[in-house]
């Protein structure tokens, strides 16, 4: 059952912002826009509010990136503070170092690098980093369970 | 650690970001799905370091009424938990008993945030020491949810000592089997032989404690009594259509297989179900065998329904009633002397015969159709052998029982 949210006219707007930018850039709109509007979709299924302002956010998001790199850097941030909440962006030291870090290594590496090479970095990295997040939950089940470590 | 909607959400907007970025040359799309998936790996970060201060600080307690108690008993479980919550996340405990109990009602869930503790109740299903399989501690926050069993030593804690519940078949006049709180109605306690002493469990029959002895150890001191004869008592398990029923009823006649071994050179059992028999062990000494064949028994099923099957003492007196000569006199008359034995109490007959036992034991719900236990007790009455009824819940009603007239009920 499709119903219309609130957010849903929130994430339209970003719909034709971001739209309206990345036309005249070039064609990501074709992939960003599909995924907006699955979000929307989604989210009026399942109730979830969260959704639809993030998929309807990262064409606007990108779509910054395209003015600014920078700039773009704090509009995506924006965006997750406005799905997640502040506290959840800034949820403790830790938390803090991976996202800043990460932000700066990711500001230095990617712009001056090939985009195709770049992306099959980033998604083998996220691919090690869940697998190492699998063992290290698995270790602690193991533990847990009274079985031998 | 499993991901709720909202992270998945997140998880594939920047993976597709990233990689329709890349496809299409876009460094600014690969940049802003870098970032997203940068924000959930720190919160993945962030909750398993949550996870493992859960962990480390939580401290469970459960306290249990009774640490010994009979086979099906009911035990009253406290559960209580403490740990260090991280912000943001929430904690909540669930018992984990394990196969060796069957829960009565729903489990309740211990949240952390209120504090307090829970009460739940469980049956001991399995005999012998029987420990809990730990606790299930679930943590959630916006991200991520996970649920992990605790089942180290501290989690595990108390052993439960599981004791059976069967008792060896006693004549009129014996003494009472050790341990039970219920009554039996037609044996008297007095005339005892002691076997031996042992403390209190709960559940044992209060009349069987030796106060002497009591006072001399200032404990609870049972006297254990057995029967004096020797007999070799038959064992007739009734399956009935109800499952829970049966599982009890093949508890006790478990137990009371291995109690009655002790104390007598052989035992024999006859499994039926309504009027279908199932198994057929006459004399046998070695327990594992008797229980090997209780063990794999088939689903219980009835063949043959022998519902409102007249005895022959109904026969005659619906042949009083009636009027000489007429034509329901003479159908009745028919009827007494066509039918003759019905062949599941002449199976009976030969099996208690075989069985050259002295008394019968008798396993059954009681529920529905009693025919072929009217059947049952005619052929044991034939061979000459004592009836003693173990039924697993309340007393049927009176006129259901009373043409089975057994020397002893026990509810089990």
């Amino acid at each position: 059952m499709i119903r219309h949210l609130s957010d849903d006219s929130i994430a339209i707007l970003f719909l034709l912002v971001s739209g309206g930018a990345l036309l005249f850039g070039d064609l990501l709109l074709l992939i960003a826009w599909p995924v907006a509007l699955a979000g929307i979709l989604f989210s009026s299924m399942h109730d979830d509010q969260g959704v639809v302002r993030f998929c309807g956010g990262i064409p606007l998001a990108v779509a910054v990136g395209y003015f600014s790199i920078p700039l773009m850097v704090i509009s995506a941030l924006l965006l997750i503070a406005m799905v997640a909440g502040v506290k959840d962006l800034l949820g403790g030291w830790m938390q803090v170092a991976v996202l800043l870090g990460g932000s700066a290594l990711a500001l230095l590496l990617i712009p001056g690098r090939d985009p195709f090479s770049a992306m099959l970095i980033v998604l083998i990295l996220a691919a090690l980093l869940s697998g190492i997040l699998f063992l290290m939950e698995h270790a602690v089940s193991r533990t847990v369970r009274g079985d031998s470590v | 650690m499993r991901p709720t909607s909202l992270s998945r959400a997140i998880g594939a907007g920047g993976i597709l970001t990233v990689a329709g970025g890349g496809a299409m040359g876009s460094t600014p799309a690969v940049l802003a799905g870098t970032l997203i998936l940068l924000f959930l790996f720190s919160r993945a970060a962030v909750f398993f370091s949550g996870e493992k201060m859960v962990i480390r600080s939580i401290k469970i307690e459960r306290d249990c009424d009774n640490l010994i108690v009979r086979q099906f008993g009911l035990i009253t479980v406290t559960l209580s938990a403490t740990a260090d919550r991280p912000a943001g996340m929430t904690v909540s405990v669930r018992d984990h008993p394990g196969h060796g109990f069957t829960q009565v009602g729903e489990l309740p869930v211990l949240d952390l945030s209120s504090g307090g503790d829970i009460r739940y109740q469980l049956r001991g299903i399995t005999r012998g020491s029987v420990s809990f399989h730990g606790v299930v501690v679930a943590l959630a926050d916006g991200f991520f949810t996970s649920e992990i069993t605790l089942g180290r030593e501290e989690d595990r804690n108390p052993l439960i000592q599981v004791q059976p519940k069967g008792s060896p078949v006693l004549a009129i006049g014996d003494s009472l089997g050790y341990g039970d709180a219920t009554s039996r109605r037609y044996i008297s306690p007095s005339g005892s032989a002691v076997r031996s002493y042992r403390p209190y469990i709960p559940g044992d029959d209060t009349r069987q404690i030796d106060w002497k002895t009591t006072a001399k150890r200032d404990q609870l001191i049972i006297r254990e009594t057995f029967a004096q004869r020797g007999e070799i008592p038959t064992i007739v398990l009734d399956l009935s259509a109800d499952l829970s029923d049966n599982e009890r009823l093949v508890g006790f006649a478990t137990g009371t297989i291995e109690e009655t071994l002790k104390v007598s050179h052989s035992v024999s059992l006859l499994v039926i179900a309504g009027g279908t028999v199932l198994r057929f062990l006459p004399n046998e000494r070695q327990s594992h065998r008797v229980l090997a064949a209780i063990r794999d028994l088939p689903p219980a099923y009835r063949d043959h329904h022998f519902y409102r099957y007249a005895a022959p003492s109904d026969l005659a007196i619906r042949m009083k009633a009636a009027s000489a000569g007429s034509s329901l006199d003479r159908w009745y008359e028919a009827v007494h002397q066509i039918r003759g034995i019905p062949a599941f109490e002449k199976e009976c007959l030969r099996a208690f015969s075989r069985a050259r036992g002295t008394s019968l034991l008798l396993f059954s719900s009681c529920t529905g159709d009693l025919s072929h236990l009217a059947m049952v007790t005619r052929a044991a009455r034939r061979v000459g052998l004592s009836l003693h009824l173990r039924i697993p819940s309340s007393l049927p009603d009176g006129h259901l029982l009373s043409p089975l007239s057994p020397d002893s009920v026990e509810v089990i």
